[in-house]
């Protein structure tokens, strides 16, 4: 067998074992529908800009949860390596919107003889709620790994998790994403995934099944 | 034009650092007596052992207690009662003043009723003021040596305003010791079992009292029913909404962290917390220590007991969570609160309070040099009512009162 096919079976199989946990979980969770447009203006080779809005749906899609705007400023060093700056402010039920910061360092690897692209995102992130001051800092690893080689369609899995500061020190959260990104046309991408959001180190921990579409356009 | 533009500089920088000095006599106070000081105010002469009080005084955080005779005179020098009791020094970081707050168990209570000591027509709903049986006479806290009525003032604006809580009653004294004098003090009533006993007119051994752990956050079990106690406690523990409604007398909490936000207490909610129970009814929390009031503005209370991890905070969070009109009754009691207090009111009582014990400051400024000087104390109460027009500000323009 060669590596090619090894890797396609890799997928195959993560895939599968992924479900399988999932399915097993007895969990009662929330459905949320995160849909939202994503522009992205590439200034040179180095330097791209982004600006997001979604809107985030919970109580099983039948309630705005939140609305939020993003700015990004990305800066990439080299192939494998870039930086990424955000802001982002949250409108939230109750007046408790957030101010968010984050910075991402980005590795990126593919894998050419499989068609495999590996990266791995690491963002710092600090977050406060503007009318009561709740400041929240965390520490997110996310490794991702996506699949080129078919012409229109790249399917993706990846893990997060999130390490809280602000005296706690410990994992609050796991995320299991598993998605495909969909070329409509030379501009524009679909992106569709399904993941599950799971708390943790909380008294009454909560899951959240995550619908997620995202319309991608590249000025 | 270059040299005269140079001494003025150089005056003005002379100028801005020479020290003000205000020179202004200061009263005799080694050859008077609680009955002979020029004064307005009530006076308490403490007649105890010497040796026993230096030995209470400089071993302040021993918990010593010593025993004494009180004398209360009114403010014409006439003798009121005479009693006898245990004193002991009271207090956290204000005991590292120089002039301490000193507790007093008399044996016998007062009746006040026909003393008056403190008016029994002050007292809040539910409260009686009949019997005087345990007081403080307090040094102010972190307040000492700056207004020398903060704390007071603050309590005053919570129950001449009907707030639905217990808080410590009480008035300025000049206080002697051995008929020397010692210093001037806030008489306050005393919020442990005695005080409470007397305050609301049960059995000392009645009520639970609890308390929260600083700086930890606990809410902590102290005297009387255990069970009660804990079953509190495991409600906040196990975020049991039902069971908190049915312990604790939920308008006098929102009453109580209403005003606290109000008045912008940073003291709080992490420290001076503490709640009651008489006979098995709801907990009632009780209002003190307001020293820290208004010390930063835009640091309002009430938005932050969303996130903190203190379990007065946790109790806020499990009621707000579980909303069975709470956020409503909340909401509506806030704006209530807003309608009643006023900054004309605070103002009122500051005056009030001020004019009592301005022409006794010269007293305090001769005994222990703090405040410095009779202005600097005026500068000091322009400032308390500038705290708190500036934090009535900024609490009316982010709840939307302006």
């Amino acid at each position: 067998m060669d590596s090619y096919r090894k890797a396609h079976l890799f997928l195959l199989l993560f895939f599968l074992a992924g479900f399988q946990s999932w399915g097993q979980e007895t969990i009662e969770r929330d459905n949320e529908l995160w849909s939202g447009i994503s522009l992205r203006y590439k200034l040179n080779k180095k330097i791209q800009f982004g600006l997001d809005q979604q809107v985030r749906m919970s109580q099983n899609m039948n309630a705005i949860r939140s609305s939020l705007f993003e700015f990004s400023a990305r800066y990439r060093f080299n192939k494998h390596f870039s930086l990424k700056g955000q802001y982002r402010y949250t409108i939230r039920n109750g007046n408790r919107n957030v101010n968010r910061f984050t910075m991402d360092a980005n590795l990126k690897w593919k894998w050419k003889k499989a068609d495999l692209t590996f990266e791995y995102r690491a963002r710092f992130q600090h977050s406060m709620v503007v009318f009561t001051g709740e400041p929240a800092s965390y520490f997110r690893n996310r490794p991702k790994l996506s699949y080129y080689g078919f012409k229109k369609i790249e399917p993706f899995i990846s893990y997060e998790n999130f390490y809280k500061f602000n005296q706690h020190n410990e994992f609050r959260g796991h995320r299991y994403l598993l998605g495909v990104d969909i070329k409509l046309n030379k501009d524009l991408d679909l992106t569709l995934s399904y993941g599950i959001d799971q708390e943790t180190n909380t008294k009454s921990p909560n899951s959240r099944n995550l619908f997620v579409a995202v319309l991608k356009y590249d000025f | 034009m270059k040299y005269l533009l140079f001494i003025s500089v150089l005056a003005v920088f002379l100028f801005s650092c020479s020290k003000f000095e205000v020179s202004e006599e200061l009263p005799d106070i080694e050859n008077i007596s609680a009955t002979t000081i020029a004064t307005n105010l009530d006076r308490i002469n403490i007649s105890v052992d010497p040796g026993d009080w230096d030995e209470m005084y400089i071993n302040y955080q021993q918990d010593i207690e010593i025993t004494g005779e009180i004398h209360y005179y009114d403010a014409t020098g006439n003798l009121q009662f005479s009693e006898e009791g245990t004193l002991q020094i009271k207090g956290a970081s204000s005991t590292h003043y120089p002039m301490r707050s000193i507790g007093i168990h008399l044996s016998q209570g007062i009746d006040n009723q026909s003393l008056k000591i403190i008016d029994p027509a002050l007292a809040l709903n539910g409260d009686q003021l009949n019997t005087i049986s345990s007081f403080r006479l307090r040094n102010s806290g972190n307040d000492n040596g700056v207004t020398q009525l903060k704390d007071l003032a603050y309590a005053r604006l919570a129950y001449l305003n009907h707030i639905d809580l217990e808080t410590k009653y009480g008035k300025p004294v000049q206080v002697f010791v051995n008929q020397k004098y010692f210093g001037l003090l806030n008489l306050r009533t005393e919020n442990d079992r005695e005080g409470l006993s007397d305050l609301i007119g049960v059995e000392v051994d009645d009520i639970t009292l609890l308390k929260m752990d600083y700086p930890n956050g606990d809410i902590d079990f102290r005297e009387g029913d255990e069970n009660l106690a804990d079953a509190l406690i495991t409600a906040i523990n196990t975020e049991d909404e039902h069971a908190l409604e049915e312990l604790i007398d939920i308008p006098n909490f929102i009453d109580y962290i209403l005003f606290q936000d109000f008045i912008g207490n940073m003291d709080w909610p992490h420290n001076n917390v503490k709640l009651y129970s008489a006979n098995g009814s709801k907990f009632r929390f009780l209002l003190y220590d307001l020293d820290y009031a208004a010390d930063k503005n835009r640091t309002q209370r009430l938005p932050k007991l969303e996130y903190l991890e203190d379990d007065l905070s946790k109790i806020y969070q499990i009621l707000r969570a579980h909303d069975n009109g709470f956020i409503e009754l909340l909401e509506e009691r806030q704006q209530a609160l807003y309608n009643n207090l006023s900054i004309e009111k605070f103002n009122a009582i500051v005056d009030e309070l001020s004019s009592e014990i301005k022409s006794d400051i010269g007293f305090l400024i001769k005994k222990w040099g703090a405040p410095h000087s009779t202005f600097e104390w005026s500068l000091n109460v322009d400032q308390l009512k500038q705290d708190f027009e500036v934090n009535d500000f900024y609490n009316r323009k982010l709840y939307g009162f302006l």
